[in-house]
């Protein structure tokens, strides 16, 4: 693959009550690439992408088998912090939610955690991640305006540019272009793929064509189980598994 | 007319009169006390203690009622608060949603919230006699307290429930902990629903007459000590009504009179804040 391992799944499986949601998977996501999840609605990638950063924690009832290992740490073991594990990781839902404060504090929110105080520093930090998140030149004369003002599709920039301040080494997506207008949608994809060589990225996806257009890896998962996974061009032109073909030629969805 | 056309006239029939029922009742409530206590009503009923003549006081006014029920709802409410809000948070942040323990606290509360005012001031009185204490400000801050945490501990509690579980993540997955997003997230979101059920609670803590009549016990001095018996406003326009002399009576409906408008204002108060603080609600 010709690149390092990031995140490695180990044998994972999940449970909400006794209901298994994934059934034993193992998959390596490379270092600074995008690796899209695919696969029908309720496949579990949504709890697959939540398992990275522990949110899937605040289910009811949820259990954990196997193991995800970041930079060759099991996140599971007792030991770990998790506040600080999810400081490595950038979160972006399917409807962006805004914290109910200004559009500055909103990107301040992380970084004051993590206990920057000074001003200064902060106001640089907004600047650079509205910036990085193309939302500045839209915001900067109404900073400490509500966030909940703006537009969805600001909202949902507003959401990756928080994300970023908290200086992630990966941005995790959970289809977080489905809610937005098609003009929003193609400047959240443009700003990923600008930022792809900074972040390793996993990407939560219902539409095939923006897995095609964003995605160097694929991971497809059906009813739980992992069938494929691999290269872009490699699953998307010569797919192994028959249920794999089916999906990519839109025979179920 | 065809049936459709006709059931859709009766039911609406039905909603308005019940409409007006409700509406009317309040008007009904409010006309009267007005009417029978707006001739006895002055300046000095606000400003001054009783004095002169008959039980209660034929002039002056019932200041000590008015102060000492306000000491007593704000001592009240400040001390369900504090028992409250933690409850609030703990239940809806650290249990998980259908945790039995949840259940159970939030059945609890709802009985609690269900038993009348006489017997938590019977409790209070008992509480008050093993100890030794006497009729006190207190003894009514602390019964009227019990009183009103379940209404306020489960008013509060619907406000955080409504609040969507994707911004407790958002926040989580920011490397936020639980602290944190209950204070910078979960308490700025609710703050409004939260004044709102605060003011509620205070306003029914003020008009409760049961949970004060053994507890606080009643004077004609305004209030200056905690451990003192003080005056409220339920207990004075309760002795003034009860008594034979038809001055007093009217001035029985005057402090009704004063005591709705405090609950009304209250409630006006209740939604302007709650409007004021919604500044950057989501
Ligand atoms: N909190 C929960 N409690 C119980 N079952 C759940 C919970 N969350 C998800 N599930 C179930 O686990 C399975 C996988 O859900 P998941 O949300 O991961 O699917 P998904 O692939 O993200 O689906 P979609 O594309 O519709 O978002 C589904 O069958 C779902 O019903
Ligand atoms: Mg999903």
């Amino acid at each position: 693959m010709g690149s390092k391992t990031h995140i490695s799944v180990k044998n994972l499986s999940i449970w909400y009550g006794r209901h298994q949601a994934l059934n034993n998977i193992s998959i390596d996501i490379p270092d600074k690439k995008i690796t899209a999840i695919i696969g029908p609605s309720g496949c579990g990638k949504t709890t697959l992408l939540k398992s990275f950063n522990r949110l899937i924690d605040l289910q009811d009832g949820v259990s954990v088998g196997g193991r995800v290992l970041v930079d060759g740490e099991d996140i599971y073991a007792p030991e770990i912090e998790v506040t600080r594990l999810r400081k490595k990781m950038g979160l972006l839902f399917q409807r962006p939610q805004v914290l109910p404060m200004s559009i500055y504090d909103n990107v301040a929110y992380g970084p004051r955690i993590h206990g920057i105080k000074d001003k200064k520093k902060l106001d640089g930090i907004v600047e650079r991640y509205l910036k990085e998140s193309s939302l500045w030149t839209e915001v900067k004369s109404r900073l400490h305006s509500s966030a909940s003002k703006l537009s969805i599709g600001q909202q949902q920039r507003l959401c990756l540019a928080r994300g970023l301040a908290i200086e992630p080494e990966a941005i995790l997506g959970d289809e977080p272009t489905s809610a937005l207008d098609p003009v929003s949608a193609e400047r959240i994809e443009q700003r990923l793929l600008d930022i792809k060589n900074q972040y390793t990225i996993v990407l939560v996806t219902h539409i095939l064509r923006q897995a095609r257009r964003l995605a160097d890896y694929i991971v497809f998962l059906y009813l739980g189980n992992l069938i494929e996974h691999g290269p872009a061009e490699k699953i998307f032109n010569d797919p192994q598994d028959t249920r794999t073909q089916a999906y990519i030629n839109g025979r179920f969805s | 007319m065809d049936r459709r056309k006709i059931e859709e006239n009766i039911f609406k029939t039905l909603m308005l009169f019940s409409t007006f029922v409700v509406v009317g009742s309040l008007a009904f409530i409010l006309a009267t006390i007005f009417l029978k206590g707006f001739r006895a009503l002055n300046l000095d009923m606000l400003i001054k203690t009783p004095k002169g003549g008959y039980y209660l006081g034929k002039e002056g006014g019932i200041l000590n009622a008015i102060l000492g029920s306000l000491i007593l709802g704000v001592g009240a409410t400040f001390l369900a608060l504090l028992v409250s809000l933690p409850v609030v948070f703990y239940l809806n942040l650290y249990l998980k949603k259908n945790s039995r323990f949840a259940l159970t606290l939030r059945f609890f509360l709802d009985v609690l919230g269900g038993i009348p005012s006489i017997v938590y001031g019977a409790f209070g009185f008992t509480f008050m006699v093993f100890f030794g204490l006497k009729a006190s400000l207190l003894a009514g801050i602390i019964t009227v307290a019990l009183l009103i945490i379940p209404i306020m501990t489960r008013s509060m509690d619907e406000v955080l429930k409504m609040i969507p579980f994707e911004l407790r993540e958002a926040s989580y997955a920011l490397g936020a902990n639980r602290l944190e997003t209950s204070i910078k997230i979960i308490f700025r979101q609710a703050l409004p629903g939260i004044v709102t059920a605060v003011l509620i609670s205070f306003g029914r803590g003020l008009g409760d007459a049961a949970s004060v009549l053994f507890t606080a016990g009643f004077t004609d001095y305004l209030p200056y000590s905690l451990f003192k018996p003080v005056a409220t406003l339920p207990l004075a326009i309760f002795f003034q009504l009860g008594t034979p002399f038809p001055e007093v009576q009217s001035r029985g409906y005057a402090s009704a009179l004063i005591l709705t408008a405090i609950i009304l204002l209250i409630s006006v108060l209740a939604r302007f804040l709650s409007r004021r603080f919604t500044k950057h609600g989501i």
